[in-house]
C-alpha cells in the first residue's frame, strides 16, 4: 500500500512543472468515502507524526508538528467535515499543503489512496443539498474510472469560517 | 502642475510592468534617501574634504532619483530633485561650511521627498487609498514653496560641466551627452549605454535608463523650442520618440543594433542642430568651461563624453565614522563605500528556513541507521567536509541580517541638531562602538525608541548654556551613544551629562497621580525612576512641542519589551542620566525555563521568571470565590493553574505537590502552577505558523531536543488573566 502511494507521489514531487500538476489529484479516504484534492496545493505526504496540542484554537486544529524544523499546523479533516473522530493508526497520513493565503498546513486523513489524472471536462458541479453546510467543502464531482469522487475545496477547508476565529 | 500621483503618460502605460518600475523607484528612492541623509550633517562641519566628497554622493543619489522620476512622469519629484541638485552643485563650487539654514533646507527636501514618495505609494493599486487628496495637495504645495526657496538659495546659475567631468572615468558602459541650457539654469545630460555594454548588462536593466534618457531630452520644453524651426531635427526627434515607444511597448527589443542606431540618431541630431550649438570634445568642454567667466548667452552646448555608471553606493560607513571591522579581507581600506544588493526579506527568511532544514537533514543523513557501524572512510571524509561547509553557510546566512548599529546612531545626529536648536541648548553627540553589529530588523525597530530617549535627554536632561556655566559645567552638553555586546544581548546606552532626574519632583508627581504611596521615603531610587515609564507621566512644568506630554517613555518601554529587551534608568541629580537598553542579539533566540504540565512542555522566557518553589499548605489561601493566593515573604500572589488555562490534564491538582513559578512583567507578578521544572536552555523561537497566528497565552513555540515542539508562554497574557480574576473577586 505504502509503496504504491510513494511511487504515485514521485510522479509529482519530482520537480514537475506546476502546469503538469493541473489535472493531478491526490485521492484520500475518510471512512468509506474517497475524496480528491488538487495536487498543485500539495507539497508532500507524510505518515503520522507526534502532534503538539495547541490550546485555545478551533477543535479541528489538532496542533502543530515539526517537519524537519518547520512548524506546521495540522487539521483533522474528519473533524472539519463534521465526521466522527477516530484514532490514528499507521495508515493515517498527513497531507502537507501549501496555499498562498494560509501558508503550509497539514491535513490529517485516514489514508492516501492514489494520485490520479482527472480531466477538467470530467468534473461537474457539486450537488446542491440542504443537508448541513458541509457542501461548501466540495468544489466538484468527478467521474473517474466509473467511480464518482468528490473534489474538495482546499481553500474552504483551511479558511476559518466559524464565528470566534482561531483565537483572540 | 502635475500631481505626484499623476497617471503615467500615455507613452508609458502600455509598459506591462509599470507598477513594478514604480515599486522599484519607491524602494530605491527611499533607500537612497536613507543612505544619504546622514551625510547632510557633514556639510555643516568645517571639513572641506568631507563636504566635497559627500556633496558628490548626494548629488549622484538625487540625480539618479531625478532621472527615474522624470521617466515615470513624477514631475514634482523631478523638479524638487532638480533644484536640490543645483543647490548641491553651488555648494560643490564653493565648498565651505554651510550655514544652518542651508542644512535645514536640505533636510526639508529629504522630508518632502519622503512625503511625495509616500503619496505615490498610497496611490499604488493594492494599497488602501485613503481619503488623503488634501494631504497630497499640502505636500505638493509645500514642495513648490521649497522649490522656490531652493531657487533663491542657489541663485539662477547653470550646472557646471566640470562637475560631471569630475565624476567621469574612462571604463564606463555609458556614452553621455551633456546639453547645457544655461539661460534656463537647466541641464540635460543623458547617459545612454554604449552598444557594447549589452555584453555585461542584461537588456532589462537598461530599458528604463535608456528610454528615460530619450524621453527626458525629448520632453524638455527648451529643447522642444530649439528644434521647432529645424525640420531635420524634428524628424530625427520624431523617429527617436517612436523608437522609445517601441522599446517601451516591447515591440522592439533593445539589442546592440538598436543601441547603435540610437546613438547615431542622437549624433545626427547634434549635427542637425549644428548651427545653433557647438559640439565640444571633453577636453574642450572642460577648458571652455574653466575659462568662462560669465554664462554664454543664448547658446546650448552639447558635449559628449564618458561618465561612470551611477553605481550603487552603500554608506554604512560615512565619512568621519569609519570604525571598520577588520573581519572582511575583501573590504578595501581606500573606500568607505561597499556595494550591496537589496533582497526581499521574505527571500532571506526562506533562505534561513532552508539552511535550517539543510542542517537538520544533514545530521539525519550522517546518523542514518543504514550506515551506523559501517567503516566508510571516504564517505566520512566527505561528510566531514560537507559538515564544515554547512556550518559556514549557516554562519554566513546569519550574518546577512546583521548591520552595524552605526546606521541607527548617525540618524541621531539630525535629532540632536534639530531639538537642541529648537530649545536653545548646545549639545554634542558622541558615539562608541558604532561598528557593533545587530539584526537589521532590530535596528529598524529600535529607531523610535532611541529618538524618544535622545529627545528626552536634550529637552529634560541637558541644561541651558547659562545654567551649565552656573553649575560649573562646560557650556556644551554631551550625549554619548554606546553599543556593546554582553552575553547574548546587545546593550545600547544613552548617557547625558545634564541635570539628572529629580527624585522629589518625580515623587511629587507620582503621588499626585496616585501611583506612588504617600509614605515614599522607603522607595529606592530605581523604583522612583520607574515612575517615568508610567503612561502619561511627565514632570515637565511646561509642555513643549518636543516632549513633556508624558507620552514617550511608556511607549519606549513597550517597544523595547516587544523585542524582549529591558530598559533601565540610572541617574544622579546634577550629574546626568543614563538609559540602558538591553536587547537579545537576534529576535530569534532567547533563554527559557522549560516546565512540564502533564505531557505538554512549555517554555517560560527566563527574563520573566523570578522564582520557582513548592508551596507549603500554610502559605496558600483560597478565598470564598475560589481565588487562590500564595504568600511569599509577606507578598500575596494570585495563582494561575496552567492546566486550567489550557484545559488539559496534569499530574497533580494539589498545589502543594506541584511547583509554582513566579512570573513578572512590568513589575506585576503572578504564580503559575506546573507539574515540574525541567531546566533552562537557549532556544530558537518559532512562530506557531501563519495559519494559527497568535494564540492567547502563547508567544510562539520551539523545537525541543527530542524533536517535539514546546510552546512558549506569554507571561504578560498570563499575568493579566490572573489579575482579571483577582479583580473580579476583590471588587
Amino acid at each position: 500500500m505504502k509503496s504504491q502511494i510513494t511511487t504515485a507521489l514521485e510522479a509529482f514531487t519530482d520537480d514537475e512543472d506546476i502546469n503538469t500538476l493541473q489535472h493531478k489529484f491526490i485521492v484520500f479516504r475518510l471512512g468509506r468515502e474517497e475524496f480528491a484534492l488538487e495536487a498543485q496545493y500539495v507539497n508532500e505526504i507524510v505518515g503520522m507524526q507526534h502532534i503538539t496540542v495547541v490550546p485555545n484554537v478551533q477543535s479541528y486544529i489538532k496542533g502543530v508538528i515539526n517537519l524537519r524544523g518547520r512548524i506546521i499546523p495540522v487539521l483533522d479533516v474528519r473533524l472539519r467535515f463534521g465526521l466522527e473522530e477516530c484514532t490514528y493508526n499507521d495508515r493515517t497520513c498527513i497531507i502537507i499543503t501549501q496555499h498562498d493565503a494560509f501558508g503550509a498546513t497539514g491535513l490529517i486523513v485516514d489514508a492516501v489512496v492514489e494520485v490520479v489524472d482527472i480531466d477538467g471536462s470530467d468534473i461537474s458541479d457539486p450537488p446542491k443539498t440542504n443537508k448541513g453546510n458541509q457542501s461548501r467543502f466540495l468544489q466538484g464531482m468527478a467521474k473517474y474510472r466509473d467511480i464518482v469522487r468528490m473534489i474538495v475545496n482546499t481553500a474552504t477547508i483551511l479558511a476559518d469560517d466559524e464565528v470566534g476565529a482561531v483565537s483572540e | 502642475m502635475e500631481s505626484s500621483r499623476s497617471h503615467p503618460s500615455t507613452t508609458l502605460h502600455r509598459l506591462p510592468d509599470m507598477q513594478e518600475l514604480i515599486h522599484d523607484f519607491i524602494q530605491e528612492a527611499l533607500s537612497g534617501l536613507e543612505r544619504t541623509e546622514p551625510l547632510v550633517e557633514s556639510l555643516g562641519a568645517n571639513d572641506i574634504e568631507a563636504i566635497e566628497k559627500n556633496i558628490r554622493i548626494l548629488f549622484r543619489s538625487f540625480h539618479s532619483m531625478k532621472g527615474v522620476a522624470g521617466f515615470l512622469q513624477f514631475m514634482v519629484i523631478q523638479d524638487l530633485t532638480h533644484e536640490a541638485e543645483t543647490l548641491f552643485d553651488a555648494i560643490r563650487e564653493t565648498p565651505q561650511q554651510q550655514p544652518e539654514h542651508i542644512l535645514d533646507l536640505i533636510y526639508e527636501t529629504f522630508d518632502c521627498l519622503r512625503g511625495l514618495i509616500g503619496e505615490i505609494r498610497q496611490a499604488m493599486p493594492g494599497t488602501t487609498d485613503a481619503d488623503d487628496h488634501q494631504h497630497s495637495q499640502i505636500i505638493i504645495e509645500k514642495t513648490h514653496r521649497l522649490i522656490e526657496r531652493l531657487k533663491i538659495e542657489h541663485g539662477v546659475q547653470g550646472v557646471d560641466q566640470e562637475f560631471f567631468s569630475a565624476l567621469s572615468s574612462s571604463s564606463s558602459p555609458y556614452h553621455t551627452y551633456h546639453i547645457i541650457l544655461k539661460e534656463h539654469a537647466a541641464t540635460l545630460h543623458i547617459e545612454i549605454h554604449r552598444a557594447d555594454a549589452l555584453h555585461s548588462v542584461p537588456e532589462s536593466d537598461i530599458i528604463v535608463p535608456v528610454v528615460g534618457s530619450i524621453l527626458a531630452i525629448l520632453n524638455n520644453p527648451i529643447f522642444k523650442s530649439l528644434i521647432q524651426d529645424n525640420e531635420e531635427a524634428s524628424t530625427l526627434v520624431q523617429s527617436s520618440s517612436v523608437f522609445a515607444d517601441m522599446i517601451v511597448s516591447g515591440d522592439l527589443s533593445l539589442d546592440v543594433a538598436v543601441l547603435t542606431t540610437l546613438h547615431s540618431q542622437i549624433e545626427a541630431l547634434i549635427q542637425a542642430l549644428g548651427s545653433a550649438i557647438s559640439l565640444l570634445t571633453p577636453a574642450e568642454t572642460s577648458s571652455a568651461l574653466n575659462s568662462r567667466t560669465h554664462p554664454l548667452p543664448d547658446t546650448t552646448e552639447i558635449s559628449s563624453e564618458n561618465t561612470p555608471p551611477y553605481e550603487e553606493v552603500s554608506l554604512h560607513h560615512p565619512e568621519g565614522l569609519e570604525h571598520h571591522r577588520a573581519h572582511s579581507s575583501q573590504q578595501s581600506n581606500t573606500s568607505a563605500e561597499r556595494s550591496e544588493i537589496r533582497v526581499e526579506t521574505s527571500k532571506l527568511d526562506r533562505l534561513f528556513d532552508l539552511v535550517g532544514e539543510l542542517v537538520t537533514m544533514q545530521t539525519m543523513a550522517f546518523n542514518s541507521p543504514d550506515i551506523i557501524g559501517l567503516k566508510l572512510p571516504q564517505f566520512r571524509k566527505s561528510a566531514t567536509m560537507l559538515g564544515k561547509i554547512t556550518r559556514q553557510l549557516q554562519s554566513v546566512t546569519m550574518s546577512m541580517r546583521m548591520a552595524p548599529v552605526e546606521v541607527l546612531f548617525v540618524k541621531m545626529r539630525r535629532v540632536v541638531r534639530e531639538i537642541s536648536g529648537r530649545v536653545g541648548k548646545m549639545v554634542e553627540l558622541q558615539m562608541n562602538g558604532a561598528d557593533t553589529e545587530m539584526d537589521k530588523n532590530l535596528i529598524d525597530l529600535m529607531f523610535d525608541a532611541l529618538v524618544h530617549i535622545v529627545r528626552n535627554a536634550i529637552d529634560h536632561g541637558i541644561e541651558l548654556p547659562h545654567e551649565r556655566l552656573e553649575r560649573g559645567k562646560v557650556e556644551t552638553g554631551t550625549i554619548t551613544l554606546s553599543a556593546l555586546y554582553e552575553g547574548n544581548d546587545i546593550v545600547i546606552i544613552v548617557r547625558d551629562d545634564g541635570g539628572g532626574l529629580d527624585r522629589k519632583k518625580i515623587l511629587k508627581r507620582a503621588t499626585e497621580r496616585g501611583i506612588a504611596p504617600a509614605n515614599n521615603d522607603a522607595l529606592t531610587d530605581e523604583e522612583v525612576w520607574n515612575f517615568i515609564f508610567e503612561p502619561g507621566f511627565s514632570t515637565a512644568e511646561v509642555v513643549t512641542d518636543i516632549s513633556g506630554r508624558g507620552v514617550g517613555m511608556d511607549v519606549v518601554r513597550q517597544n523595547i519589551e516587544r523585542l524582549r529587551g529591558q530598559i533601565h534608568v540610572s541617574s544622579r541629580f546634577g550629574i546626568g542620566t543614563t538609559v540602558t537598553l538591553r536587547i537579545p542579539l537576534t529576535l530569534a533566540s532567547m533563554d527559557v525555563m522549560l516546565v512540564r504540565v502533564g505531557s505538554a512542555r512549555y517554555a517560560i522566557p527566563l527574563g520573566s521568571v523570578r522564582q520557582s518553589f513548592r508551596p507549603r499548605a500554610g502559605d496558600i489561601t483560597t478565598t470564598m470565590d475560589g481565588l487562590e493566593v500564595v504568600r511569599v515573604r509577606e507578598v500575596l500572589y494570585p495563582i494561575l493553574r496552567l492546566h486550567e488555562v489550557f484545559a488539559q490534564s496534569s499530574d497533580t491538582t494539589d498545589l502543594t505537590r506541584g511547583i509554582l513559578v513566579i512570573v513578572e512583567s512590568h513589575t506585576r507578578k503572578a504564580c503559575v502552577l506546573v507539574d515540574e521544572v525541567i531546566g533552562q536552555q537557549q532556544t530558537v523561537i518559532k512562530s506557531l505558523s501563519q495559519y494559527i497566528g497568535t494564540v492567547y497565552g502563547l508567544s510562539g513555540c520551539m523545537i525541543l531536543s527530542d524533536g517535539h515542539i514546546g510552546l512558549i508562554l506569554d507571561p504578560e497574557d498570563l499575568i493579566r488573566q490572573a489579575e482579571d480574576r483577582a479583580e473580579n473577586v476583590l471588587v
